[in-house]
């Protein structure tokens, strides 16, 4: 559970205290603006949070709006792109037209908001509605004529019909729109007095400042004072020489607290402005307080460790404004008095606005709303009450925003294709289920069983890239089974890597890890098995060693000798992973836990037995694989190989906290092998025979290839190839073949990728993008995914899901409680969403949720990308990453009984807050009764295919 | 007085092919210009696939031909060339020349190659092909220009299209603020160069570097040429030098020209245009090489802008601006050369450095996954 504050009582205002602002009113809003700023970390350590993560607690639509009102994003796609995504058939009519007939308030039409959804043009700028009614032809003219008799000015001018009319929700909204669409910063007020906007003379100094004491490694030379906290970092390097000191605050006697309360009361004066100038100050860099505010949180997340809080962030940027103003400008004046002073010269107040909308104008503006609604209706003569349609009209357009239609069109959005999935896998699920209920009274022909003897079960991530490869693996070899599973398949650990310095965590962010994981390189010894197919399997099964910067020609003139060269094995010395708890004999340097255990970097040094048999358990138990076991198990970790991509580590496994799930799948695979855990899990009712090996792999996503690790301890003891060995053998196979058709159809989606493609091509194709230097699309990562469908793999094998969908294996007739559908779900909506919303929000607004196209990033401090070298950071997903995705919130399919689905979300308040406020949307299969419910705030709501979607 | 070999004076057979070489050299990005700036004007919306065709095209004729340039010329021995085929544009070609072209041609061949894919769905994909041919335009002038004023016409339309590329992403401010600075300095510094270019006309009754050349030290001073009025010129075309190369006091464009999109930077900052300045020097050594007072005083910008610079590098933290301050120190240390008068181990070190440059920018988004793994 992350440990920021729940945001949800707030409001959208920091709190604030007119009078008496003092340290706690000041330590109040610094706390507020820690919450409610996204979470962002170091990009080399990239992990796909809810942008909104501390709305969590309000519901979705309502978080949008406030949302709005901090950052000023637009909370969902404009008019253009849905009304493109009906002609493209994206958006389906009929749904349009139920959700519009559901939408529409009572008493009105609900013909005419659907016009108004697909036709209106939405014009607000005064001056175009009077060009568009120049324009008009004789007959439009007439029924504007008619309408301007019908509804003159005194019409709107009556008493309280006015303020009603003036504060009426379309032109409230045209008004903001027109007039300066943020209030410009109080900061603005010092530019008569220096000539220039006082944020380009400060701001490069600040962000230098910032990139330069937070910098991991770029800079030969450090800021001096990185040993201090920052604010005295800077207040010593700002005032020892840079500037000359006003003298007036001694900045050396004060805490950051007090130095920003003296820095306000000696800039503003006016108490009352405090909390709006800090909110400026703040937001005018979200993306550096964003990264500070984390950072003051999990100072860990930074190899070098730094001491910085967004107070210091904020005191830093005033003193820097100070020493500006006042020390090399010298004002004497303050910011209160410049708002509302006296002096005419230094009073041209940047903000101060006239009613941006005149009375006619507004009034134009909802005419010419009606107009458009009814010039394509044609008028019935004979229809007695014109009036009163119209009066409905005219009321209807008043009280309509656009944020209205896109409300209504961004649900029409979701809605089809949420339709869509379930059109597809309800009917499957039902006959999965009635199958599964025939099979309960004769188990012994219960399909799951394999028969094949060289059969082999795969265990992936529920990654939505994964989704098709299993189909085609699937497909390639009917024996083999697929299941799904948060990429750390259970192992929560931190692993410390051969050569590194500090462990890193390889299990979702929420969790906290007390166990650790060690690698550590081991010498080539003679190889213990015979047959040459395995030998050639071990050859080309070793790890790709990192590419390392290669000469310009090379890369550059034969990207695709290189991309081919980078498919043979390089030389890498082999490692082994210690996982295995340990009492030491004698005292060792990294102590001991509280049950002697060995530890190192205050973590235990792997699992006992025990643990290891729980862990192994619990996974098996909630993918369902309980018996039935194939000779062969694959534990297949994904990770990604970009080149050069600073957001490299999006592409990862989100689940392993952005990294390659690369040792989670070796630690569990060397788990379920180990004889003594075989014994704990035969115990529990888990039959594993000696035959039976697990083999952790690695499927790069970028390129498409598959790596198998620790083939020499696993296969040690055979002398010749068991059916493990021989399935293994016949797996690669079928693996390069199912790569073949997998990268075919991801070729399809990239537009520069040749057409008719066969495997062969395809494969190259995918390698040159994944080596190319100047690619900067080489996968599409999470892009298009919408649904995580948690159930057994018989509901959604073979079904095209177009990988958009995470698929978890559950087995609910093993799990009548739902206590592994705990364990599942407390992994899968926090990731899941979490890479479902990042993507949802980068796409609806990438210049102020994402971060602008990534062609002029520059990389800072080796934590994060700007652009230019004085600027603010970029959070967020590149334009380039989220272009191709359909913003839609996750849809969740659960393969269970809704009051357990229920009941298990209702355990967790992370989870309920999740759900019930619809972040994502959860529906239930009931296997037993074959109904579809949805799970909201109102408990369960049953739903029927056809129906609108709750 | 030597007589310029006109087109129609050249007999063998080998010099008309390099002349026809030497003008693919400057024609065909020109040529590539005009074709992207009439598909501008006619069709709305780019056609990705067409814009980049022809610019690989004109790019891959741009570096062929300068490889045929510098065999021609090496085939000959290395005599210097030249030519003036068009009224006004004269070409002088020696081995300098020969080896900075080979460079812009590569250079540029490989930026386009970089772009083609990097730039796709970018808004304004035509506009930057644009820019960078008015680039490689200017280049070739500034390289194989016969005279000092044509150095500085193509000097002028290098400073443009860096202004361009620099202000690419027009909906930032701060791109246009720091492209407007880059144009500024430039503007600034060119003064040196048009001033200098009139006082040799004046000087030496004539720009064109093969007269140039020709003269010593003693028909300088016959000629009413006095030391003061050479160290004055030098000093304009070291002006002129320094702006581009961003020395000091002109160093502060540079980090701030790095927004633009990563390849122009790549080609601008890091390889070619920083390096006009060093070419300039090199092209006009004649000139300030004479007086032992203009070496002194190259020799100590040089090395003044070289410390500056390199302290400046140690502490920037992001990864471009670190590459821009390392250019400047570079281009400090390849004035101190020239100074001594190491003309060939300025160009090695010119050549070397841009392909360093060029590859550091190109790079510079993996210096976060080199790091961490």
């Amino acid at each position: 559970m992350n440990s920021q504050p729940d945001v949800s009582e707030a409001s959208t205002e920091a709190p604030a205290e007119a009078q008496g602002f003092g340290l706690q009113s000041l330590q109040d809003i610094l706390e507020y603006y820690s919450a409610v700023l996204p979470v962002v970390e170091p990009i080399g350590e990239f992990i796909h949070y809810n942008t909104l993560q501390a709305f969590l607690g309000t519901p979705f639509e309502e978080a949008l709006f406030q949302a709005r009102n901090i950052y000023g994003a637009r909370p969902y796609m404009p008019l253009a792109f849905y009304r493109s995504k009906l002609n493209d058939g994206a958006i389906s009519l009929e749904v349009l037209q139920a959700i519009v007939q559901k939408r529409t308030p009572s008493g009105h039409d609900s013909s005419a908001y659907l016009n108004m959804l697909q036709g209106s043009s939405r014009l607000y700028d005064p001056s175009e509605i009077l060009a568009a009614i120049s324009d008009f032809n004789e007959n439009e003219r007439l029924i504007w004529q008619q309408l301007e008799r019908f509804f003159p000015s005194s019409f709107f001018n009556e008493g309280a019909k006015r303020r009603n009319f003036l504060e009426s929700t379309r032109v409230r909204e045209v008004s903001a729109r027109l007039s300066d669409d943020r209030r410009r910063p109080l900061r603005d007020l010092w530019t008569p007095c220096l000539g220039e906007r006082i944020d380009w003379l400060a701001n490069p100094i600040f962000y230098r400042m910032l990139a330069g004491f937070l910098d991991q490694g770029v800079a030969s030379w450090e800021l001096p004072g990185t040993d201090e906290c920052f604010f005295d970092a800077s207040r010593k390097l700002l005032f020892s020489g840079m500037f000359p000191d006003p003298g007036e605050i001694n900045f050396a006697e004060l805490s950051t607290h007090e130095a920003i309360l003296a820095l306000l009361a000696n800039l503003i004066g006016d108490k009352s402005l405090w909390p709006r100038y800090l909110k400026e100050v703040i937001l005018t860099s979200p993306g550096w307080s964003s990264l500070v505010a984390q950072l003051a949180r999990k100072g860990e997340r930074l190899q070098q460790r730094r001491r910085i809080h967004l107070g210091d962030l904020v005191a830093c940027s005033i003193m820097i404004e100070y020493a500006m103003v006042r020390g090399v400008y010298g004002v004497e004046d303050r910011i209160g008095a410049l708002l509302c002073g006296p002096d005419s010269a230094r009073s041209e107040v940047p903000f101060a606005t006239n009613d941006p909308l005149s009375f006619e104008e507004a009034r134009r503006l909802v005419l010419f709303d009606v107009f458009e609604l009814i010039r394509s209706v044609p008028f019935k003569a004979d229809a007695t009450d014109h009036e009163g349609v119209l009066h409905k009209l005219l009321t209807f357009c008043m009280d309509t925003a656009d944020v209205d239609l896109e409300r209504t069109w961004h649900e029409a959005f979701e809605s089809t294709y949420y339709h869509s999935v379930l059109d597809i896998v309800v009917p499957r699920a039902k006959t999965v289920a009635a199958a599964g209920i025939e099979l309960a009274a004769r188990p012994e022909r219960d399909p799951l069983v394999p028969l094949a003897m060289n059969s082999v079960q795969m265990v992936f991530c529920l990654d939505d890239r994964e989704c098709s490869m299993r189909r085609y693996v699937e497909k390639l070899d009917p024996a083999t089974r697929t299941y799904g599973m948060p990429g750390f398949f259970g192992m929560d650990m931190m692993f410390l890597g051969a050569g590194r310095q500090y462990p890193e965590k390889y299990c979702p962010v929420p969790m906290m890890p007390r166990h650790i994981a060690v690698e550590e390189a081991i010498p080539h010894g003679p190889s213990n098995f015979s047959g040459r197919k395995l030998q050639r399997i071990k050859k080309r099964s070793k790890p790709r060693a990192m590419l390392a910067p290669i000469r310009l020609l090379q890369l550059w003139l034969t990207p695709g000798w290189h991309a081919a060269s980078m498919g043979k094995s390089k030389n890498s010395s082999a490692t082994r992973i210690q996982f295995h708890a340990r009492r030491p004999s004698r005292s060792i340097g990294g102590g001991l836990t509280s049950d002697g255990f060995e530890q190192v970097h205050g973590y235990q040094l792997g699992y006992t037995h025990v643990e290891m048999a729980d862990r192994v358990e619990s996974a098996l138990r909630s993918m369902g694989m309980t018996s039935g076991f194939a000779p062969l198990i694959l534990i297949v970790a994904h990770g990604s190989s970009a080149m050069n991509n600073p957001y490299y580590a999006a592409y990862d496994c989100a689940a392993c906290s952005g990294r390659q799930g690369i040792p989670n799948a070796r630690v569990f695979a060397g788990m379920a092998n180990d004889p003594d855990v075989r014994r704990l899990l035969a115990v529990r009712g888990i039959h594993l025979s000696e035959e039976i090996k697990f083999v952790g792999a690695f499927h790069d996503t970028a390129r498409d290839d598959f790596h198998f690790y620790d083939l020499d301890d696993i296969f040690k003891l055979e002398r010749a190839p068991g059916p493990a060995a021989q399935a293994l053998i016949g797996i690669r196979k079928v693996l390069r073949k199912a790569a073949g058709l997998n990268a075919i159809e991801r070729c399809a989606r990239f537009e520069k990728a040749p057409k008719n493609l066969t495997p062969r091509k395809a494969l190259r194709e995918v390698r040159l993008r994944a080596t190319a230097l100047f690619e900067p699309r080489a996968e599409l990562g999470h892009a298009t995914n919408a649904a995580c469908v948690v159930g057994r793999r018989e509901m959604t094998s073979g079904l095209s899901l177009n990988r958009r969908s995470f698929l978890t294996s559950y087995d609910p007739r093993q799990d009548p409680e739902g206590r592994y559908l705990a364990g599942i779900l407390g992994a899968a909506i926090p990731v899941c969403g979490g890479v479902n919303l990042d993507y949802f929000f980068s796409r609806v607004d990438n210049q102020v949720y994402g971060s602008g196209s990534k062609l002029s990033h520059n990389v800072v401090g080796m934590i994060g990308v700007a652009n230019g070298v004085d600027d603010d950071l970029q959070t967020g997903l590149p334009s380039q990453m989220v272009e191709l995705h359909d913003p839609v919130r996750l849809l969740f399919v659960i393969d269970q009984d809704p009051r357990v689905v229920r009941k298990v979300i209702d355990d967790s308040p992370l989870l309920k807050n999740w759900v019930d406020n619809q972040w994502v949307r959860v529906s239930c299969f009931d296997p037993q009764s074959g109904a579809v419910s949805f799970l909201d705030a109102r408990g369960i709501v049953p739903w029927a295919p056809g129906e609108v979607l709750p | 007085m030597n007589a310029m070999p006109m087109l129609s004076d050249v007999h063998t057979s080998g010099s008309v092919f390099l002349a026809a070489a030497l003008i693919l050299c400057m024609a065909s990005p020109l040529f590539c210009f005009a074709i992207l700036a009439v598909d501008g004007l006619i069709r709305k919306r780019v056609k990705e696939t067409f814009v980049s065709r022809i610019s690989r095209i004109v790019a891959g004729t741009q570096l062929t031909a300068s490889i045929v340039v510098s065999a021609a010329l090496a085939d000959r021995g290395f005599r210097p060339f030249q030519l003036l085929a068009i009224p006004g544009i004269p070409i002088f070609l020696d081995w300098t020349a020969a080896v900075y072209m080979t460079l812009v041609g590569f250079i540029g061949w490989i930026v386009v190659s970089y772009s083609e894919r990097y730039m796709h769905r970018e808004p304004g994909y035509r506009r930057f092909f644009i820019c960078l041919m008015i680039f490689l335009f200017g280049m070739s002038l500034i390289v194989l220009g016969g005279a000092l004023d044509t150095l500085f016409i193509g000097w002028e339309i290098v400073g443009l299209a860096s202004f361009l590329l620099v202000g690419f992403y027009v909906g930032r401010p701060k791109a246009a603020r720091h492209a407007l600075r880059t144009f500024m300095t430039y503007r600034l510094c060119d003064v040196g160069l048009l001033i200098g270019a009139i006082l040799t006309h004046a000087l030496y009754h004539s720009g064109m570097f093969e007269v140039i050349d020709g003269r010593h030290i003693g028909s300088v001073a016959t000629d009413g040429v006095t030391p003061p009025m050479l160290i004055g010129l030098s000093a304009l075309i070291f002006l002129a030098a320094a702006g581009k190369g961003a020395q000091f006091p002109f160093s502060g464009w540079l980090p701030r020209a790095m927004e633009g999109p990563t390849p122009s930077s790549a080609v601008f900052y890091g390889s070619l245009s920083i390096h006009c300045g060093v070419y300039l020097l090199l092209r006009t050594e004649a000139i300030w090489g004479v007086s032992i007072t203009s070496r002194y005083l190259l020799f100590g910008w040089g090395a003044l802008s070289a410390l500056l610079a390199q302290i400046t590098a140690s502490v920037q933290p992001t990864v471009k601006g670190h590459i821009a301050w390392s250019s400047t120190a570079q281009v400090g240390l390849m004035f101190c050369e020239l100074a001594l008068g190491w003309h060939v181990i300025a160009v090695i070190h010119m050549v070397l450095h841009s392909l360093l440059r060029c590859y550091h920018l190109l790079t510079s988004p993996s210096s976060v996954a080199s790091t961490f793994s």
